[in-house]
């Protein structure tokens, strides 16, 4: 490979080099030799001792002349240097564009530069910025080129750890999964290494065992061995940089005692070296640790040790903010819950009826059972009969129950593709009762076509119940026209669910349109004012949003909120 | 809604006796339905009131039976006053679920029979529809007993008429001749006429068919 990319950075150049100088002939300038005269006026000790790389070539981009430093980083000796050698020394990845460029440049007679890697003596390579500038003589054509290679690796660096630090904060908070974020890390983290495997193992409180939470280069076969590290000061780097809130490093595995779990089988798979630093945040202290398995022996470098600086500095940001949402979405899930348990407080008179009426039901049922059995001839049909009638009475006051147990479940918000068809019809029927109790007429309107959402069953019942509680409270009073709840679903936009509850009464005060939403905000007597607020961080959390008109075309309100349609599934 | 006041028709009190349930709940209508199925009472179901008053009340012997809590318009209470207002006096059984105090009270005071919680006993539910269903029976008898009266009185003559009115009023066969400017003996025959044509096998007789007819008075 760096052979052909010499081969065509040398072709490349000659022929542009051969144009030109075809040019300069057509033109009668004075030959490049007198011009070359002038230009060695620089004695060669200066430049040799100048700290920066230096190079001449002859107009052809042929090398003629390379000082000693750029001889002392590469290793190469002169002769090795000279004409076309010093290609040798560009990294193979970065010969093409760098050919490319020089090329041109030769081409144009026109100063440039470039940035490409050297290869330093001990195989290291640096990026560095190639400066080149026509040497022309008084006829303005080229006699030579000088040039001058400076050290740009440190700001390189940089750079990179920067758009990768970039990347990560933007990954954190976009909300992206915990995991997923720790795992760009370690992957970063490998890339500047590119002789390490890292991982992250996060700090469980409950057990002091740190547990494996990503990486992005150790093998699945050494994983499986350790799915929990011990904390402590004896326990090998890993769990010893976290009983000891500091880095530890074990130039060579080899070294640790046999107890400590990762070692063998590290060495088995050519993981020589282990180092460990502690991932802590100022509010929460230690959250688990940053390990490095390395396949050479030895400790960080000062520029390994910044990469890891920069990597557990990220880590922990990630972690604690994600620890943050958990915490956040707990109380979200929390507040929900209570509150569903308050409406069904408010339902408790209305499902306590059609429980009654269920078990009547049974009841009455029982009785008539057996008197069709008392019957001088005994009517077993009709016994048959009633028993079948009595198991279906019971099944649906089961089923009352077990929406009402749905309700009151406490469990975190759970995303499922849902219909919402289903979820409309499911919460007017908790709802029954009280619309009856209250004289409330009820229409559905429902889309036929609907497509599917993705969210949480109960926590969008939630809402639905409480819009729905709303409206009927909200005609209470209305005593000169009908009590009617309409409840509508339609495809708004192309995907979007929408979903409105219009009520026929009294109608929102505009002034209170935007603040209704709000947490402690009511207009009832009795009441929270949570409500309303649950309900708009429950759709928000579905990425959809809620919102009330005063209707226009008529008495009343309207709630309507639209969520997103369930597209491919996101996780 | 069907007149239930309206000609008995001959025989209908000879059919057997209804019970109408009025109940939202699909589960209770169908208990009820197989309770009174299996002593033998027919039944007819309708899940509201509004149901009930488009098909109309069956010109038989019957009772209703009513949840006080009817979605729509129109509750098992408002069924009750509405039924009283166009002058249908079929018994009624209201049923609750929360044996609601003032409930209860309104609906006996507008004339319930009886007034079960959910839920209830069998035997008072059958008790209950028995004596409902008892007492539709004696009015309609009675009813149909007055209607004949009333065709016998309406066969009597202008004169007779005035005549049994002040004969039942307790008149002295000479004051009623005065006030109405007639011979005493002329009162006399016509009362004679009276006495057969209503049937009367004595003054006291007569005196009883004329309070159920609803005429004299003091």
């Amino acid at each position: 490979m760096p052979e052909r990319a010499r081969d065509s950075l040398q072709g490349h150049a000659s022929a542009a080099i051969a144009s030109a100088n075809l040019a300069s002939e057509m033109h009668g300038d004075a030959t490049p030799a007198a011009a070359l005269q002038q230009a060695q006026i620089d004695p060669r000790a200066t430049i040799d001792a100048l700290p920066t790389l230096h190079w001449r070539t002859k107009p052809d981009g042929v090398v003629e002349f390379i000082n000693k430093t750029w001889l002392e980083y590469t290793g190469f000796s002169e002769e090795q240097a000279l004409g076309w050698g010093w290609t040798r020394a560009v990294h193979p990845d970065d010969q093409q564009s760098l050919g490319r460029i020089w090329t041109s440049l030769l081409a144009s007679g026109h100063p440039g530069e470039a940035e490409a890697r050297l290869r330093q003596h001990d195989g290291q390579y640096r990026w560095f910025l190639f400066l080149a500038r026509p040497l022309k003589g008084q006829s303005g054509q080229v006699v030579a080129w000088l040039g001058t290679c400076i050290d740009i690796d440190d700001r390189k660096f940089a750079e990179s750890l920067l758009s990768g630090e970039n990347r990560i904060l933007e990954a954190t908070a976009e909300g992206a999964p915990l995991n997923s974020i720790l795992e760009q890390l370690c992957w970063h983290a490998d890339e500047f290494s590119g002789n390490s495997a890292t991982s992250v193992w996060l700090l469980d409180r409950s057990d002091n065992l740190l547990r494996y939470a990503a990486s992005a280069n150790l093998p699945s076969s050494l994983l499986e061995k350790l799915s929990s590290i011990a904390v402590g000061p004896e326990e090998g780097a890993c769990g010893a940089s976290v009983s000891r809130g500091e880095t530890v490093c074990t130039p060579d595995l080899s070294s640790d005692p046999p107890e400590v779990p990762y070692r063998d089988a590290c060495l088995a798979h050519g993981l020589c070296a282990c180092w460990s630093t502690p991932i802590v945040s100022m509010a929460s202290g230690v959250l688990g640790t940053f390990t490095a398995f390395c396949n050479t022996k030895g400790n960080p470098s000062a520029r390994d040790q910044r990469v890891i600086q920069q990597i557990t500095h990220l880590a922990s940001i990630a972690i604690e903010r994600s620890r943050t949402e958990d915490a956040l979405r707990r109380t979200r899930d929390e507040l929900a819950h209570v509150t569903r348990v308050t409406t069904l407080g408010e339902l408790a008179a209305s499902i306590a009826h059609e429980m009654n009426q269920h078990l009547s039901a049974i009841g009455t049922h029982g009785d008539a059972g057996l008197r069709w059995l008392a019957r001088e001839s005994p009517a077993v049909e009709r016994a048959r009969d009633t028993f079948k009638r009595i198991i279906d009475t019971a099944r649906r006051a089961g089923e009352v129950l077990q929406r009402i147990r749905d309700l009151s479940r406490k469990t975190g918000a759970e995303a499922t593709v849902i219909d919402i068809n289903a979820i409309i019809t499911d919460s007017v029927l908790l709802v029954q009762s009280e619309l009856t109790r209250q004289k409330n007429a009820i229409r559905l309107d429902l889309e036929a076509e609907l497509p599917s959402a993705r969210g949480d069953r109960v926590q969008l019942q939630q809402v639905l119940i409480n819009l729905l509680m709303n409206g009927i409270e909200a005609m209470g009073d209305v005593a000169d026209r009908p009590r009617e709840l309409v409840v509508r679903s339609q495809i708004s936009d192309v995907d979007l669910i929408m979903v409105s509850v219009r009520d026929s009464g009294l109608g929102i005060d505009p002034v209170n349109v935007d603040r209704m939403f709000k947490a402690f905000f009511t207009t009832k007597r009795t009441g929270m004012g949570m409500g309303l607020s649950i309900c708009r961080s429950i759709l928000e959390a579905h990425g959809g949003r809620i919102w009330a008109v005063r209707n226009v075309d008529g008495p009343g309100s309207t709630f309507n909120f639209v969520l997103p349609v369930a597209g491919e599934a996101k996780q | 809604m069907t007149n239930r006041s309206e000609p008995a028709g001959g025989n209908a009190s000879d059919l057997p006796p209804v019970v109408l349930v009025v109940d939202d709940d699909q589960s209770m209508r169908s208990a009820l339905e197989n309770l009174f199925q299996s002593v033998g009472l027919d039944v007819r179901t309708f899940s509201s009131a509004s149901e009930l008053t488009s098909r109309g009340l069956p010109n038989v012997v019957s009772c209703l039976v009513l949840d006080v809590r009817l979605p729509g318009l129109l509750s098992g209470l408002d069924l009750q006053a509405e039924l009283a207002k166009t002058g249908v006096q079929i018994p009624i059984i209201l049923m609750t679920s929360h044996g609601d105090i003032p409930m209860s009270v309104t609906a006996m005071k507008a004339g319930a029979v009886d007034f079960l919680a959910k839920p209830f006993r069998d035997q008072d539910m059958l008790n209950a529809v028995a004596s409902a269903l008892d007492r539709d029976r004696k009015r309609r008898e009675s009813e149909i007993a007055t209607k004949q009266l009333r065709t016998l009185f309406e066969s009597l003559s202008q004169r007779q008429r005035e005549i049994m009115t002040r004969v039942t009023a307790g008149k002295m066969n000479k004051h009623i001749a005065e006030e109405l400017g007639l011979k005493e003996i002329t009162v006399k025959i016509h009362r004679g006429h009276v006495m057969r044509k209503m049937h009367a096998k004595s003054l006291a007789d007569l005196v009883r068919i004329a309070e159920a007819l609803g005429i004299g008075g003091k």
